[in-house]
């Protein structure tokens, strides 16, 4: 035997021990495992642009399975003119006749967009196939939370899918509503140029304090002060933050390249923010006055608002 | 040289090449902008660097193993593999011709690819501006050490067998080291079967060359010496698949 017919055997040998070593020594400290994001998908720019595609895909099999109705933004009605014209057809919405030619063509081919997706089975669907289109819209959920945890919409819905009793609610779920608000705080911690994660980490601060509190206000019993105080702080932390950080996006004219609309909703949402934030100050002063009944100065509040739901 | 000029030109005249070099240095341009930056400026130029390191995997999965192995069904079934063995070229400068014409091409891919996700996403500070070139060079290490036997891989498969089976068989090999082990992984992660966990352990982890999202979230470069062990690890597989395509490969079917 020639070297020259040894040497692939040779280089195979060497590959091995090489790869062998380099195995155990990356092994020994948990070097080998995966990251679980590959080529940076998750929290990257196009994690967002993908976060933010995906709420049409989870719109569309949230209403075709879930609520069976063609979804809004494919038949451009609103909630209630969907309900309304299922009770009495005429109140469907019907395009006006002066339209022009261009207008009457859009609106044709989207009334075949919303016969192709009507429901004509009288029969809904049974309740194991709504349970595996709650489990993909879960699933879904998840996976745009991960894409952009800091993104409003990808954590709001989630929570509200975890925490609705139709849907989760079970502990396990609310363990997941916790795990998956604490991961949306820390998603935005180091945030320092756009103001909007700083809004998503206050409503899941806001969410986890209504999920810590739960125990306390179903018994109709007082919240400890403690845990108010903490909420306070994080709560508190965050919307300061926001409201600094957005000064300076219009300081540096980042602000003005959003558009009016994501302006407005952005300013609205900071708004209800605040407004629930300020329930704070009067829940503590109210605890502060149960544990020190001497202290006149105290403000006695009522209970905590619920939270609205937005839809 | 001349089976290294005589399969350049082949590959220049066919052109496919061409589209994902267009690709490359456009879409890095052109990407970052469809995302949602105008709140965040500061996300285009990470997202140029992910988007050229993205299409540079993308360009090595799709063109160039694909042209590895049709090169290597091609010449061996066409009889030039075995015309070039009379001439007294011997299956090692064969196979080194072959890898090197198709990297030929390759080669000027990873050098757009360092250069925009260099030059052109680079940091302005100092010390983070130092680890965002050691990053970039650190990554086409690592990335070569996979790419590199691979396409010796699919060559050697593709005079073997048949091309579009070289194709499938390298390709598998790159996504299962990229992406599946993940997804074995998580699956192990409450599973103590020891088959299992041995198949885990012997499969090529190539996501460890992965260096995107260090450059993304800007994690700084890699510690040279987690950076030795990681090329020793890959550096070995790649010997190991450099000898394995030496005995697949064959002049004539």
């Amino acid at each position: 035997m020639t070297l020259r017919s040894l040497s692939p055997f040779l280089l195979m040998g060497a590959g091995l021990a090489l790869a062998a070593a380099g195995s155990a020594s990356l092994s020994s400290h948990d070097g080998l495992r995966h990251s679980q994001n590959a080529f940076a998908l998750q929290g990257s720019a196009y994690g967002k642009l993908l976060a933010r595609l995906a709420e049409t895909t989870i719109d569309r099999v949230w209403h075709l399975g879930v609520e069976q109705i063609v979804p809004h933004y494919m038949s451009g009605e609103s909630h209630g003119a969907a309900h309304a014209a299922k009770v009495d057809p005429s109140l469907a919405t019907t395009p006006p006749r002066d339209e022009s030619p261009l207008q009457a063509g859009k609106h044709w081919i989207q009334a075949r967009v919303v016969a192709q997706h009507t429901r004509t089975n009288e029969k809904s669907l049974s309740k194991a196939h709504l349970a595996t289109v709650y489990r993909d819209i879960e699933r879904m959920l998840l996976r745009s939370f991960k894409l952009d945890p800091t993104h409003y919409g990808a954590y709001d819905s989630y929570h509200l899918f975890l925490t609705v009793s139709e849907f989760g609610g079970t502990p396990i779920a609310n363990e997941q509503a916790k795990r998956v608000a604490l991961a949306a705080m820390n998603a935005a911690r180091n945030e320092t140029e756009d103001p909007e994660p700083w809004l998503t980490s206050a409503a899941a601060g806001m969410n986890l304090f209504l999920m810590d509190s739960a125990p306390y206000t179903v018994k109709n019993e007082p919240i400890p002060l403690d845990m108010l105080k903490k909420y306070r702080n994080d709560i508190g932390y965050a919307l300061q933050r926001f409201t600094e950080i957005q000064a300076e996006s219009e300081r540096l004219g980042i602000w003005q390249n959003l558009s009016m609309e994501r302006q407005m909703e952005i300013a609205e949402r900071a708004l209800f923010g605040k407004r629930t934030f300020a329930q704070f100050d009067a829940l503590i002063a109210r605890a502060e006055q149960r544990l020190n009944p001497g202290n006149p100065e105290a403000e006695v509040a009522g209970a905590p608002e619920e939270r609205k739901e937005e839809q | 040289m001349e089976l290294y000029r005589l399969t350049l030109a082949s590959i220049l005249s066919r052109k496919t090449f061409a589209i994902f070099a267009a690709m490359l240095l456009a879409l890095p341009f052109v990407l970052p902008y469809m995302t949602p930056w105008e709140s965040k400026p500061s996300l285009l130029q990470p997202a140029r660097a992910q988007m050229a390191w993205t299409m540079l995997w993308i360009s090595a999965i799709g063109w160039l193993l694909f042209q590895g192995a049709t090169i290597g069904d091609r010449w061996a079934s066409n009889g030039i593999l075995e015309y070039f063995k009379t001439l007294g070229v011997s299956r090692w400068r064969q196979m080194a011709q072959l890898w090197l014409s198709c990297f030929t091409v390759f080669g000027g891919m990873v050098l757009i690819t360092f250069a925009i996700s260099t030059f052109t996403a680079m940091p302005g500070d100092p010390v983070e501006a130092r680890h965002w070139v050691v990053t970039n060079l650190q990554y086409v290490l690592l990335f070569l050490l996979v790419v590199a036997p691979l396409l010796a891989l699919s060559i050697g498969l593709g005079t073997r067998f048949n091309g579009a089976a070289a194709y499938a068989v390298t390709i598998g090999l790159a996504l299962y080291g990229l992406f599946g082990i993940g997804y074995l992984e998580v699956f192990l992660a409450d599973n103590d079967n020891p088959l299992l966990n041995l198949v885990y352990l012997l499969s090529p982890h190539y996501h460890l060359s992965d260096l995107t999202s260090r450059l993304v979230f800007k994690l700084g470069s890699v510690p040279w010496t987690e950076l030795g062990r990681i090329a020793a690890y890959l550096g070995g597989i790649a010997l190991l698949l450099t000898g394995l395509s030496y005995q697949l490969y064959q002049e004539g079917k």
